[in-house]
């Protein structure tokens, strides 16, 4: 069974890749074969195939292995000195958010306070399920098509980190690289990752990457690679997380997030974070997400090496390099209750729809003439002059059955 | 990032310049702002934190809280400040408020217990002002702290012991 669904994974990061010109005679009859078994298969045997199916690529790594450690060896490592590689196999962008921030707040900081010290730098890498993501501090209905996202079954996360809205996918790479505040820098890591990427493929991508101020990449200067935002805090430590965009379906991803021009009459006015809008494409060149990944962890190793605090565990296989481990583990799987607490935070509705600042929204022309008016905190309506809406409705049951009550809606149809 | 500044601050730590620093550090409170000027004689104390608040506290326990020149250049253009509720009680070290700027959510954080008795609110419309005068008429929140004797801690900073630490803890 077990060779049968590693079988499967691998068929399935292949269907889900869209450069099926590359199929093999070999795959061919993995599928010829696959479609025998599935015939022979019990109906709750093909069900829990599509399931695995469904939850996305795996990554397959072929230079290294990364140690899988328990829940508690995970903490031992994050709370003891050393620079090491994380990666994440759930893909519940929940989970992977609670754990970055566990390693954020827990990573020691130097020893010696001065500049110069080593610094307990790690990197920590996961996919997500489909799923819309908001910064910190954003009105989330100004950013996100939110009935679509529902009606989609998409996810809607609330960051702890600034920045804006984005779309995650299985094609998108998430990184995040824990440092510490002093000596911080917005480009440190695209810098160097751009600068592996380049050297993985030169032919496609020399001089055409860049790494803006803003920590985000950008090809050609035109379009956008990838995303960046920012937390600095937790004692002087930092992190810089971003997207890195792979091999996404970035036509399903347009209509999520709500367009530039918003929606005819509905303004929003409140003091939240805007949105930059930018063009975004994939990677160019014919790279598989597995293989970035490992180009990423390879060039983190190799750049961050060095440290003569690193932990180096008895049976590691990685040989690459001894000197920045790689590990594994399930974010979702974890038995450590801070980042129980904190996915389940990120989960909930105070959170998503309540967190951010205080909002109005106003409806005016072609929706609505009289105008109209509807102000929310922490997710609630204050205030509004639209009769038969109860104050203290939260805005998110609002907007489910604004257009077929009041006939006014936030969202694009 | 924070490696940018700090230029200001490259004549320190000889004593009998500190007079001279008081008046010149960009660091220093903004004295006709109401930090500064909420008590006739000007605060009791005014101490500096290595993560770059500042704490100027008045007689009456009034203490106000905002982030520094140095820690408000590095951050660069701030595009929103999280206020703490009116009444939240602060336990030692706890993050009551952040300031984002240019994609980054940076958390700030109070030292000693005390209660919010106000907030800023002239920040909500106008965040900038973070940027503008941060040791003054940026400040944050407004918090009566329980007891004067926490103030005294080797983690609570003069200016000048503060600017030394910005001098040796930042790249040039």
């Amino acid at each position: 069974m077990n060779v049968f669904f590693r079988i499967g994974d691998k068929f399935s990061d292949k269907l889900y890749c869209p450069r099926l010109i590359h199929f093999t005679y070999i795959h061919t009859y993995i599928y010829i074969y696959i479609n025998i078994v599935l015939q022979a298969l019990t109906l709750q045997t093909v069900s829990s195939l599509i399931k695995k199916e469904k939850s996305g690529p795996s990554i397959m790594l072929k230079n290294y292995i990364a140690k899988q450690v328990t829940s508690d060896e995970l903490r031992t490592l994050i709370t003891c000195s050393g620079r090491f590689v994380l990666h994440s196999v759930s893909k519940d962008p929940y989970d992977n958010l609670a754990l970055e921030d566990y390693l954020f707040r827990h990573t020691p900081l130097p020893e010696s306070t001065s500049a110069t010290s080593v610094k307990n730098n790690r990197l920590f890498l996961y996919i997500n399920n489909p799923c819309c993501v908001i910064g910190r501090n954003q009105l989330l209905w100004r950013e996100v098509n939110v009935s679509r996202a529902i009606a989609q079954g998409i996810p809607l996360v609330r960051r702890l980190s600034g920045g804006g809205a984005v779309v995650h996918d299985w094609g998108n790479i998430n990184y995040a690289h824990v440092t510490t505040r002093d000596g911080f820098t917005r480009t440190e890591f695209t810098t160097k990752l751009v600068r592996w990427l380049v050297e993985r493929d030169p032919t496609t991508l020399y001089s055409r990457l860049q790494a803006t101020d803003r920590g985000d990449i950008t090809l050609d200067g035109t379009h956008k690679l990838g995303g960046s935002a920012f937390k600095i805090g937790a004692r002087g430590r930092a992190y810089h997380h971003g997207t890195l965009l792979v091999d996404s379906q970035l036509d399903q991803i347009k209509g999520l997030l709500q367009s530039s021009q918003g929606i005819p009459g509905v303004t929003w006015t409140g003091s939240g974070v805007d949105s930059v809008r930018a063009h975004v494409t994939n990677l160019p060149g014919s790279h598989s997400v597995t293989s970035i990944w490992e180009t990423i962890t390879m060039g983190f190793q190799r750049d961050f090496a060095g440290s003569a605090n690193n932990h180096v565990p008895p049976n590691s296989s990685s040989h690459i390099s001894q000197h920045v481990p790689v590990y594994s583990c399930n974010a979702s799987k974890l038995q450590i209750a801070e980042v129980q607490e904190t996915a389940q935070k990120l989960r909930s509705a105070d959170w998503v729809h309540g967190g951010g600042p205080p909002f109005s929204v106003h409806f005016g022309p072609p929706q609505t003439m009289p105008e109209r008016n509807v102000a929310v905190r922490h997710g609630i309506i204050c205030a509004t002059d639209i009769v038969g809406l109860a104050l203290g409705t939260p805005f998110a049951e609002f907007c489910r059955t604004s257009r077929a009550v009041h006939g006014l809606g936030v969202d694009s149809l | 990032m924070f490696s940018s500044i700090a230029k200001s601050s490259t004549i320190l730590s000889r004593s009998s310049f500190r007079l001279f620093l008081r008046a010149q550090s960009t660091n220093a409170l903004t004295k006709t702002q109401l930090p500064f000027a909420y008590s006739p004689t000007g605060p009791a104390s005014i101490k500096y934190t290595t993560q770059h608040e500042w704490l100027a506290t008045h007689s009456d326990k009034t203490t106000f809280l905002g982030i520094t020149k140095y820690a408000a250049d590095a951050l660069g253009d701030a595009t929103y400040i999280e206020l703490p509720e009116i009444d939240t009680e602060v336990e030692a070290g706890d993050s009551i408020s952040s300031v984002e700027s240019v994609k980054s959510a940076s958390e700030i954080y109070f030292p000693i217990k005390g209660t919010v008795v106000e907030v800023n609110e002239n920040l909500i419309e106008n965040p900038q002002l973070i940027n503008i005068d941060p040791m003054g008429s940026g400040w944050i929140a407004k918090i009566k702290i329980d007891d004067e004797k926490d103030l005294v801690s080797k983690d609570l900073l003069e200016l000048e012991q503060y600017e030394n630490y910005l001098k040796n803890h930042t790249e040039e």
